[in-house]
This record gives structure tokens, C-alpha cells and sequence, in this order.
């Protein structure tokens, strides 16, 4: 009997012991699969310490000084497009630059996989009547040739397919333009606002002007169309009765991409040039495509800079343009030597933002005009993100360039390394974008520390696959305090104003903010009209 | 007394709770398995829903002819049902690919665990009907059944799957069930004097056996996983590109690079011959030719086969692949051991890179490319691709290029010959019929007009004869398209959205 006895409890001791044993190994490898993730961070931002030497009246005994024909300062695109057109007229220059590297908003980086954009990162292709444009993108090898004057366009710079796709109800659709799932009066009431749309695109004022262009003083000033920036978009949808909430999501997404700010605000005028004010053709794409790079705009700005960069003074913070005589002196801080210094010239090309001139000392008539006013700005999150290529997703269309999702917080995110060409991707750079509210003011965001962008980014991206943060290794998040200037109701005719005012001045404003919008394009064109000027 | 036997039907009652919560979670993995592996899950889930209420029917009919011993038997009908019910799922997912009639064996599982479940409700109602007046027993026992049931239906989405998965799911209810029994024998040991100390033996093995399955159900998953192909496996491997299979049935080789047929053995060299031969018989003479893909070497079997080539240079991107085909002793013997000839150079890199940035001038190209089914492969078809081909090919130089079937896929065949021809190029497309393929294409192209190619019939050849070759020029009705196509370009990747439209009929 005991020896039975013995049997039993024997037999529970090993259940119990085997029990125990198994159980500890379940969990512990539970617990290694769902270890702490470690991603690598970085976290960037305009030098704004430098910036706000502004803010106080700099007084400092000159060290240097310099004599040529103009000043530019800033050399972000309409800068550096200003300084490649007096460059070709080999007019002498100088470009005076805040930031340690050239390009404002086109600037890039690079990480193990490769370079990605900090901002600006595709150009729609070009209209044929943007003549200069298309010489500059025929010089630097964009354009490979012309059939029946059309150009053709380098393949390896379109966007390769599949351009883009949207997260909408549960599942990913081809395009950005909302249609899975919707009801067929949704459907209809898109094609009917992108028919209008449509209708506008080559549509002329009775100055013989399209009335929608690029860049935007080129655009008509007749009433019958300048009247749309007396109203923002979101009240002009209501007025012709389009309510869908997937139209109203829709150009919400896309005024916010591109002009940083959303329907309920923007001027329907500006909103309307989305649609109607690019005219693209070329020989080997379709009227919508774009030109995008892994460093995006990045790619156009080196090519401008190339030419320009022995003339680039960096880390130089502007504080003080005065009209002496018939010459002007320009005087900043060079950060690298903590010395001021002078340039005598006979002009300046203002290509900085308008908050930047808020706080110059100055005598110029025109530029204390253009201090007075006030423009309002957006602050954005650009995120890069390497991930191993084995991001989870939801079903339907594949991972695509430029990946959106429905009534995100977020303007979605692009595959940087899409153009890269090659069989097999191990990493992937997603470069994910966000506006803030306004209620997010620049203090606080400047305030906050890596970890407070990381969750951001961790926490909407999930969103998108749920295995994010899994296979994510690095996230290099940069904050852009004042991004984009905000063409809201009214802007527009105040700019458009000054803009015929300044016509053969030895002082120009060139910076896409007074065009309202911040796109390659207008800057482009704004650094090409201002060197014109003055040659 | 009286207070143990309150304590009896307490535990009774519970149990009809618990037994029911399983019973309906048993239902719902067969059918979540079963849609999983078979697919048509509206089917499936109506199947087996029907077929288990009907065999739960069948277990209460049986019930009554259990005439004693009936807390023994439902001890007995727990384990059973925790066996059944708990290792099904595992049984189910390792003998998928074992077995030639699944379904017999899926229905028979549903079946059994049907009638055991229908078994335990009539045993407990006996158990308990002297406990209870006939009208509150009926009424609670079928209370606890299906506020048990709905407890399932709800648990097993929302938390068991997301959270255990498939096979822990049922491996836990087969536990829970073997816990029942337990208890149950341990309440009414007085009743089962001389069978308990058996019935505890069984239940705690089958326990543990429950248990260790359910620690161990992530590697048996994994090894369900492994059991792709029905053929004999001689090499599995994933290389950093794709996961590389070869089957061997018989004397008859097979390769698959992610689950596509990439060659048979027995019918390979009329696919190898057509592609190589007309490109040597074109055009200028040369003594060194390329191969782009190819890195089973039957490519450069063909070339070796010609005194006059002294050189061959193949560029493939798959280190594993060459690698495999150059030291496996079964696959380089299919080869004739070509990778290791010393007039062969290899070269591991991403062919599209290597063409735009280090590719000398070549006179012979041939390229051997998985078809264009994905977008990366699609851009080794691109008219972006081929200029840059036409800027590395010599003027009297010719290429070839495998471009699918001319019959399953016309629009893609000849979508990529326009743009050939768009890149500037002479096309001359060709076809062959290979067996375990079917209709085949090729495109043999040059930057001037092609003549006729002359195939040097002295050299071994079991297919191509200049004869046939000029048969294969013929393209049947079948085999064209009247629509007009688009030039396969980087930015609108149209070859791969014809692929995939014409291939998806076919495709299972």
C-alpha cells in the first residue's frame, strides 16, 4: 500500500514539476518575443538658437568687410535659383545662409539605406509653356530629348509605379483618390468636383492669362477667378453642394500636402491651383505624373547649388540691411567665427521667409512695407523610419510610393528608396509627414524631447502595420517649426499687390511665401523673376 | 450529506457550463481550420457546422444505451472529448499534406468530437435528475449550455484566437475538459472506488500530454508550414532573394524559386536550346557571350557546347542559386557540371545596377529573367532597361530574352517586344512548346535587321534543328493580340499589370 502510495504522489510530483517547467518556458518566450524594441533615434531642427539672435538688437563692432554687385540671402531653392541665373549672366554674388547646409526645405539626408528628403520631396512635370523650367530640368539630364516638342522625361526619375495608394475601409485601394467602399453619390460627387476641376485647367482670363498657374503671378487677374480667394474652399464646396466627407477627407489631404494647411482655411483660389494650376505633358508620361528622387527635391536643389556653392556663406545670420547712399550694406553674424561682418553691393535679393524680415534693422522702404505684414505658419514632423521590408499590411493594393491612409492625423508616408532600382530591398526608409494643429504652438514643440516625436511617429504608423514598430530600426525625426506660410482667405490679393509693386526695384523679394505657396515650382520661378530684375 | 451532495451538483451544473463553452469552441476551430487550409469559408463553417449537430443528435441517442457506471462513463466521455477535441487542430494541421482525402478525415473528427459532446449533456441530466425536480433541472441545465455557448462565440475571436492562436485554443479547452474530469472523479471518489486510481493515471497523462503540446505549438506550426511541396524535397533553402526548392520524383528533377517552376528535368533542354542557339546563329560571330538570370547554368551548358566561345560571363544576383548549381553533385550533374568550367566567370549582382554601371560592350546576351510578376523583376523588362542594353550591345551584336508564353499571356509577350522595339531595337520573336510549361516565347533582338539565324547542327542537340527553327517564326492566331499596347515603362509598369490579369486565369 505505501509502496502504491508512492506511485500516485510520485506521478503528481512529476505532473506538477512538468507542469511547472513547461508553463516558465511558455511564458518566458512569450516574453522574448515581445521584448523591448529598440530603435535607434534622431532628432533634428532648423537652427533656431542662431535664429533668435534676432530677437534682440544685435549691435557689434564690424570685423570684415565685403564689396559685390548683390546679396542673396537665404539659399533654399529661390535662392539658389536666383543665384543660378545671375550665375549664368556671370553677375557677381553672394548668398548669405543661416543654416549650416543649403536648400531650406529640399534639404535631405542619409542613412545606411540611402538618402531621403526632410521636406520637399516630388516636382509634378512641368507644363510646356514653363519654358525655363524645362530648359533647367533639359540641363541637368531630367529631360533626355523632345518628341514633337514634348519632352521626354529621364525614366529613372518618374515615379515608378505603383505611385500611390490609400488605407479606406479596412483595405488598400489603388490611388489616392477615395472610392473603395464608397456609396455611388460619394463616387459621383468626386468626379463631378474633379470634372470642375478639370474644366479650369486650361482656362483663360480676359488677360489672355490661364486663369490657374504656376507660379502664381502669372495666373490671370480676372475677377471672374481671383474672386474664389475671397472664400475659403471649405465654404465653396458648400456652396455648390458638394458634402461628401470623402471629397471634403480628400482635399483636405491634398491642400494640406501641398499648401500645409486645410480646407477649412485655405483660399479656394490657391486650392483650386492643386487641380487646375499644373499642366503637365510629356512624351513618355501621363499629364499627372511627377519627378520624384530618394533624396527628392534634394536631387534639383544640388543640381542649383553645383553651380552656385563657391558664393555660399552658411552659418551667416542676416540682421541689418540699411540703403547708404545709392548702395546698400548688409551686415550678419558668422556663427563659425562669432564675428560681424558687412557686404557693400548695389542690390538684395530677399530669398528668406517673411517671419525672417520681421526682424531685420532696416531703412529700406520696401522691406519695412513687407515686415508689417503678418503671415501665419505651419509647423510640421518629418519623420524618416528604417524598417526591414517586412512590414505588415492590410489587403489590397501593394506597398506603393506615396502611402495614405483615410482621415489620419497624418499626411501618410513615402517610400524614399521607391526609385532606387534593385531586385531585392532589405530596408526600406518610410519618410512620414505630419502637420500640426494650430493649437501646437513652436515653443512647445521646441520644447520637446526625441522621445515625444518618436511616440508620434510609433503610434500613427501603426496604423498603418501593425508590426511597426517590430521592424522599425532607426527614426530620425525633424521638426520644422515654420514650414509653410498659410495662403488663407485674402492672401492672395495682398501679395498679388505687392508683387506689381516691386517691379524694377534694386531690392527683390524672392521666396515662394509670396506666392502663397510653397512648392518647387514657385520658388523656381520667384528666384528666376527677382535675378531678371536686376540684370 | 446533504452539504456534499449541494457541493456535487454545484460542480455538476458548472460543468454543463464549461462542457458547452468546449463544445462550441471545438465546432468553431474545425471551421476556422478548415477554412484556413481549404479556403470557401462560407462552405466550410456551414459543413461542419451541420455535420457536428447532427453528430451531437447521434451522442445523445447513445446515450441511453449506457445503462451504469455513469459517472465513470462521462469521466471516461471528458478525456475522450479532451483528446479528440484538444489534438484535432494539431492532427488536422500536421496530416493536411499527408493525407489524400483531408476532408474524410476533417468530417470524421467533427463527427466524433459531435457525438462525444452530445453524449455529456443526457449522462449529466441523469446524474443530477434525482437531485432536482424534472422542470428546474431541464430548465438549468439548458440555461448553463447556452449562456455557455455564447461565452464561446464571444471568447474565441476576440481573445483566444488573437491571443493563443489556433492550436493553443484547442490544446486549452482540451485541458479544460481533462480538468473537468479530474474534478469529477476526485468529487465522486467514493462512487468509483476501484476504477479512480485508473481514471487519475489517464488523466494526468493526458494532462501533461495536453500541456507539452500546447508549450511546444509554435515549432509544430512552423513544421505544418514546411510541408509545401507533395514531392520528394532534395533541397530546401531561403536565400536573402527567395526561398529555393527542388523536387525530385523518380529520376525527375524540379525547380521552384518562391513556389514557381522554374525547370523540369525531363523537358528543360528544349527550353535551354531554343533560348541559346538562334542568339549564337545570329548575327556576328563572337567568342564570349553573356547571361543575365540563368544561374541554374543550362544557359551555359548550351554555350560550352561551342569550341569557338572561349568566354562566358554570367551575371545573377542569387549567390545561393549558382552556389547550389555549381556544388550540389544531383544538380550540377544536370548541368553537366557547366559552373565550374574555367571559361565561366560569375558574377553575383543585381543585373539592371550592373548593365548601367560596369557592363563592357557585348556582342552575345542572353537573358534568362523570372518572368515580369512583380514589380522589381517587371523593371528588368523596361524600356528604361533596354536603352541602356542598346547602348552596351555592339552594332552587329545580338540578344535574346525568355519573355513568358505567347499562348497564356499574348499582350505580355508582345508588350515586351514593342518595347524592344521602342528601345530602338530589330525584334525577331520566336516560340517553342515545352511540356511542363506549355507554349513558350522568346525575342531575339539586334540594333540591325536580323537575317535568318544559321544553328550549327554539329554540335549535340536532342531539339533545335534549322528546319524547326523556322516552324517556331510562326505565330498562330492564338498567339497575338489585336489590341494596341503600351510600352512597359518604370512609371507605369503596364507589362506587370498584363501579367498579372492574362496568368490570374490560370492561376488556381
Amino acid at each position: 500500500m505505501p509502496n502504491k502510495m508512492n506511485r500516485t504522489s510520485f506521478l503528481k510530483l512529476l505532473a506538477a514539476g512538468t507542469s511547472a517547467i513547461s508553463l516558465g518556458y511558455f511564458f518566458t518566450s512569450l516574453k522574448n518575443q515581445k521584448s523591448e524594441f529598440t530603435i535607434a533615434l534622431k532628432h533634428s531642427f532648423p537652427n533656431y538658437k542662431l535664429g533668435h539672435k534676432l530677437w534682440k538688437t544685435l549691435i557689434l563692432p564690424n570685423n570684415e568687410t565685403f564689396k559685390t554687385k548683390t546679396v542673396i540671402i537665404g539659399a533654399g531653392i529661390s535662392g539658389l535659383s536666383a543665384a543660378y541665373f545671375l550665375e549664368k549672366q556671370h553677375s557677381e554674388y553672394i548668398i548669405l545662409e543661416l543654416e549650416k547646409n543649403a536648400g531650406g526645405n529640399a534639404r535631405f539626408e542619409q542613412n545606411a539605406v540611402g538618402k531621403y528628403p526632410l521636406g520637399a520631396h516630388y516636382l509634378p512635370i512641368p507644363g510646356l509653356h514653363q519654358q525655363e523650367l524645362i530648359d533647367f530640368l533639359s540641363e541637368i539630364e531630367v529631360i533626355t530629348g523632345f518628341k514633337n516638342n514634348v519632352p521626354i522625361y529621364n525614366e529613372e526619375y518618374l515615379c515608378q509605379a505603383p505611385e500611390d495608394r490609400l488605407l479606406i475601409n479596412g483595405r488598400w485601394q489603388d490611388g489616392l483618390i477615395p472610392h473603395f467602399g464608397l456609396d455611388k453619390n460619394e463616387i459621383a460627387e468626386i468626379e463631378a468636383f474633379l470634372q470642375f476641376a478639370k474644366k479650369l485647367q486650361f482656362q483663360k482670363g480676359n488677360d489672355g492669362k490661364y486663369a490657374f498657374d504656376l507660379p502664381m503671378q502669372n495666373s490671370s487677374s480676372d475677377e471672374a477667378f481671383l474672386k474664389y480667394d475671397a472664400i475659403a474652399l471649405h465654404a465653396f464646396l458648400l456652396e455648390n453642394n458638394w458634402k461628401s466627407n470623402a471629397l471634403h477627407w480628400y482635399l483636405d489631404y491634398c491642400c494640406k500636402d501641398d499648401f500645409g494647411i486645410g480646407i477649412d482655411e485655405i483660399s479656394a483660389w490657391v486650392a483650386l491651383h492643386y487641380f487646375a494650376g499644373r499642366k503637365g505633358k510629356a512624351a513618355n508620361a501621363e499629364s499627372s505624373e511627377v519627378l520624384t528622387w530618394q533624396n527628392g527635391n534634394g536631387f534639383l536643389m544640388e543640381k542649383l547649388l553645383e553651380k552656385v556653392k563657391r558664393n555660399l556663406k552658411s552659418q551667416s545670420l542676416v540682421y541689418a540691411v540699411n540703403k547708404v547712399n545709392n548702395q546698400f550694406v548688409v551686415k550678419y553674424f558668422d556663427d563659425t567665427t562669432q564675428q560681424c561682418n558687412s557686404i557693400i553691393c548695389e542690390s538684395v535679393i530677399f530669398a528668406c521667409p517673411q517671419f525672417v524680415l520681421k526682424h531685420l534693422q532696416t531703412n529700406v522702404h520696401e522691406l519695412i512695407a513687407r515686415q508689417k505684414l503678418d503671415i501665419d505658419y505651419t509647423s510640421w514632423l518629418v519623420a524618416t523610419c528604417k524598417v526591414k521590408n517586412e512590414l505588415l499590411s492590410t489587403g489590397g493594393y501593394g506597398l506603393a510610393w506615396d502611402n495614405v491612409k483615410f482621415g489620419a492625423p497624418n499626411l501618410g508616408y513615402v517610400v524614399s528608396n521607391h526609385q532606387e532600382i534593385a531586385l531585392e530591398k532589405p530596408f526600406l526608409n518610410l519618410t512620414f509627414y505630419k502637420v500640426f494643429d494650430e493649437k501646437v504652438t513652436r515653443k512647445f514643440l521646441l520644447k520637446q524631447n526625441t522621445a515625444y516625436f518618436k511616440d508620434i511617429v510609433v503610434n500613427e504608423m501603426k496604423a498603418y502595420h501593425t508590426n511597426f514598430e517590430e521592424v522599425c530600426t532607426d527614426i530620425h525625426t525633424h521638426i520644422w517649426a515654420h514650414a509653410i506660410s498659410k495662403p488663407k482667405v485674402n492672401t492672395i490679393k495682398t501679395l498679388r499687390d505687392l508683387q506689381s509693386e516691386n517691379s524694377n526695384s534694386k531690392i527683390q523679394f524672392a521666396h515662394s511665401d509670396w506666392g502663397g505657396m510653397s512648392v518647387f515650382e514657385e520658388a523656381f520661378y520667384q528666384g528666376l523673376y527677382a535675378a531678371r530684375k536686376l540684370i | 450529506m446533504d452539504k456534499l451532495n449541494i457541493k456535487k451538483e454545484h460542480l455538476l451544473m458548472f460543468s454543463v457550463f464549461v462542457i458547452s463553452t468546449c463544445g462550441l469552441i471545438y465546432e468553431l476551430v474545425a471551421g476556422t481550420v478548415a477554412s484556413y487550409l481549404l479556403g470557401d469559408s462560407v462552405f466550410q463553417f456551414s459543413t461542419i457546422i451541420g455535420v457536428y449537430l447532427f453528430s451531437m443528435g447521434l451522442g445523445s441517442y447513445f446515450s441511453k444505451f449506457i445503462k451504469s457506471n455513469i459517472i465513470q462513463m462521462f469521466v471516461k466521455v471528458e478525456l475522450l472529448i479532451g483528446f479528440v477535441g484538444g489534438f484535432g487542430s494539431v492532427l488536422l494541421f500536421l496530416l493536411f499534406e499527408k493525407l489524400t482525402h483531408f476532408e474524410l478525415y476533417l468530417y470524421a473528427n467533427v463527427s466524433i468530437t459531435g457525438i462525444l459532446v452530445g453524449l455529456e449533456i443526457p449522462l449529466l441530466m441523469r446524474l443530477l435528475k434525482d437531485k432536482f425536480t424534472f422542470d428546474d433541472l431541464v430548465s438549468e441545465i439548458f440555461t448553463f449550455d447556452y449562456i455557455g455557448a455564447l461565452l464561446a462565440s464571444l471568447l474565441f475571436p476576440l481573445v483566444f484566437v488573437p491571443y493563443l492562436g489556433i492550436l493553443r485554443t484547442s490544446l486549452f479547452f482540451g485541458f479544460i475538459n481533462v480538468v473537468i474530469a479530474f474534478w469529477v472523479i476526485k468529487s465522486f471518489k467514493s462512487e468509483l472506488v476501484r476504477e479512480s486510481k485508473e481514471l487519475f493515471i489517464q488523466t494526468y497523462i493526458l494532462g501533461l500530454a495536453l500541456l507539452l503540446t500546447f508549450v511546444f505549438a509554435t515549432n509544430i506550426q512552423k513544421f505544418a508550414d514546411q510541408l509545401i511541396h507533395g514531392e520528394n524535397i532534395v533541397v530546401a533553402k531561403s536565400s536573402p532573394y527567395q526561398r529555393i526548392v527542388v523536387s525530385k520524383d523518380k529520376s525527375l528533377y524540379k525547380l521552384y524559386l518562391n513556389g514557381n517552376l522554374q525547370f523540369s528535368s525531363d523537358d528543360e533542354y528544349r527550353y535551354h536550346e531554343a533560348l541559346v542557339h538562334p542568339c549564337i546563329g545570329a548575327g556576328n560571330v563572337s567568342d564570349s557571350v553573356f547571361i543575365l538570370g540563368g544561374g541554374d547554368g543550362f544557359a551555359v551548358r548550351e554555350l560550352l557546347k561551342y569550341d569557338n566561345i572561349k568566354q562566358v560571363t554570367l551575371v545573377d544576383l542569387d549567390k545561393e542559386v549558382t552556389k547550389l548549381f555549381k556544388e550540389n553533385p544531383l544538380l550540377s550533374r544536370l548541368n553537366h557540371h557547366a559552373l565550374r568550367s574555367p571559361k565561366l566567370t560569375i558574377i553575383n549582382t543585381d543585373a539592371y545596377k550592373w548593365v548601367g554601371d560596369k557592363a563592357p560592350k557585348i556582342s552575345k546576351l542572353i537573358i534568362d529573367f523570372p518572368d515580369p510578376s512583380t514589380y522589381a523583376v517587371g523593371k528588368l523588362y523596361s524600356l528604361s532597361f533596354y536603352q541602356k542594353l542598346y547602348k552596351t550591345l555592339t552594332p552587329g551584336g545580338t540578344m535574346v530574352i525568355q519573355c513568358t508564353s505567347p499562348f497564356f499571356a499574348p499582350k505580355s509577350y508582345w508588350c515586351i517586344n514593342k518595347t524592344l522595339q521602342e528601345a530602338g531595337f530589330f525584334t525577331m520573336p520566336y516560340h517553342t512548346y515545352v511540356p511542363s510549361f506549355g507554349e513558350w516565347g522568346f525575342i531575339l533582338a539586334s540594333k540591325s535587321p536580323i537575317a535568318m539565324p544559321v544553328i550549327n547542327e554539329k554540335i549535340p542537340l536532342k531539339y533545335l534543328s534549322n528546319k524547326h527553327f523556322k516552324a517556331m517564326l510562326d505565330f498562330s492566331k492564338d498567339m497575338t493580340t489585336a489590341d494596341s499596347l503600351e510600352v512597359n515603362r518604370l512609371n507605369n509598369q503596364s507589362l506587370v499589370h498584363y501579367f498579372e490579369k492574362e496568368w490570374s486565369r490560370y492561376a488556381q
